[in-house]
């Protein structure tokens, strides 16, 4: 699952994120846009505080393990790769994409690769138009994608851009983004389960 | 050590009482009445924290950071909007890893208080 934000976003994190429980089905990828690897890792550290998931600052060639979520660090893109049986994120510093680095449409668009229709988009509050091609990359892939809606948005730019582009599932208010993502990793664990 | 936090808003009762507020709470507080009046006082002040006030009548909040970008003075500091906008012009989206909160006008004494926490605490 691949969540990304900009601005308002550690406010809609502090408020989502403590309610997902620590559960084997799934990880989570967070992006925030901020430039400062110090400021991502301290947010990590107030997420690790405040959630049941262990929150931990992504390093580059970590193995994603279930039941964890990583923030991606300020300054770097990261992308996940295929390493055997194990997905890892990769992070780089490469051009700046959106006009920012780490960019939700990098990270999202390496998850729709690995994780085809296992994958869960979520774009959160935020500024300018990042995101908003990586959740079409989920969608295209067959993974299921939410944005936060109008009233409960911050800054509604980057939602409203993925909505534009017809490739967001459901449009829903903070609150009720952690029910619906909690019932998408159950249906996507149960067809995983008929399909094996 | 107490966070440095700078107010930049035209309406000087709203600058004064913030300052009030977060003097309260142990924060140490610069008011500036305008864009040009921050971006001349910023750099002796150098805030761990900038409250921005999008419309204001010298030059929007988002011209101000621009030039605090270009003038390399923003990389260190966390910045919280203050606007009546949900959507700022796709123009600005350079300055989204700098823009950490945003709060909506009209906002009580305790959004402020709250945002200011939240990023002090990063």
């Amino acid at each position: 699952m691949a969540i990304g934000t900009s601005s308002g976003g550690i406010k809609a994190f502090y408020e989502i994120l403590p309610d997902f429980s620590k559960n084997d089905a799934y990880a989570v990828l967070i992006v925030v846009h901020m430039n400062q690897k110090e400021v991502s890792d301290s947010f990590a550290k107030r997420l690790n505080e405040k959630c049941q998931l262990e929150v931990k600052s992504a390093t580059h060639a970590m193995t994603i393990e279930p039941g964890t979520a990583y923030v991606i660090p300020g300054g770097f893109h990261a992308e996940v790769l295929k390493k055997g049986e194990e997905a890892i994120i990769s992070l780089h510093e490469g051009p700046k994409v959106n006009f920012v680095r780490p960019s939700i449409d990098v990270l999202m668009k390496s998850v729709a690769e690995v994780f085809k229709e296992n994958s869960i988009g979520i774009l959160l509050t935020g500024m300018g138009m990042d995101g908003a091609q990586g959740m079409k990359a989920i969608k295209d892939a067959g993974g299921s994608t939410i944005a936060q809606n109008k009233t409960t948005s911050a800054v509604f730019s980057m939602p409203r851009h993925a909505i534009e582009l017809d490739c967001v599932d459901k449009v829903l208010p903070l609150q009720e983004i952690r029910d619906e993502t909690i019932k998408l990793v159950e249906e996507k664990v149960s067809q995983k389960a008929k399909a094996d | 050590m107490s966070k440095k936090v700078m107010i930049v808003d035209d309406d000087k009762s709203i600058v004064e009482l913030v300052q009030i507020v977060l003097k309260r709470k142990g924060y140490e507080v610069y008011g500036a009445f305008g864009g040009e009046e921050c971006i001349k006082s910023i750099g002796g002040i150098n805030p761990d924290i900038l409250i921005m006030d999008v419309m204001m009548p010298d030059m929007n909040g988002w011209e101000v950071l621009k030039k605090l970008k270009e003038d390399g003075i923003l990389e260190h500091i966390k910045v919280i909007m203050l606007t009546v906008v949900k959507e700022p012009f796709e123009e600005y989206s350079d300055l989204s890893p700098y823009v950490l909160d945003y709060i909506t006008k009209p906002c009580s004494n305790e959004d402020i208080l709250e945002g200011v926490k939240r990023l002090s605490e990063l």
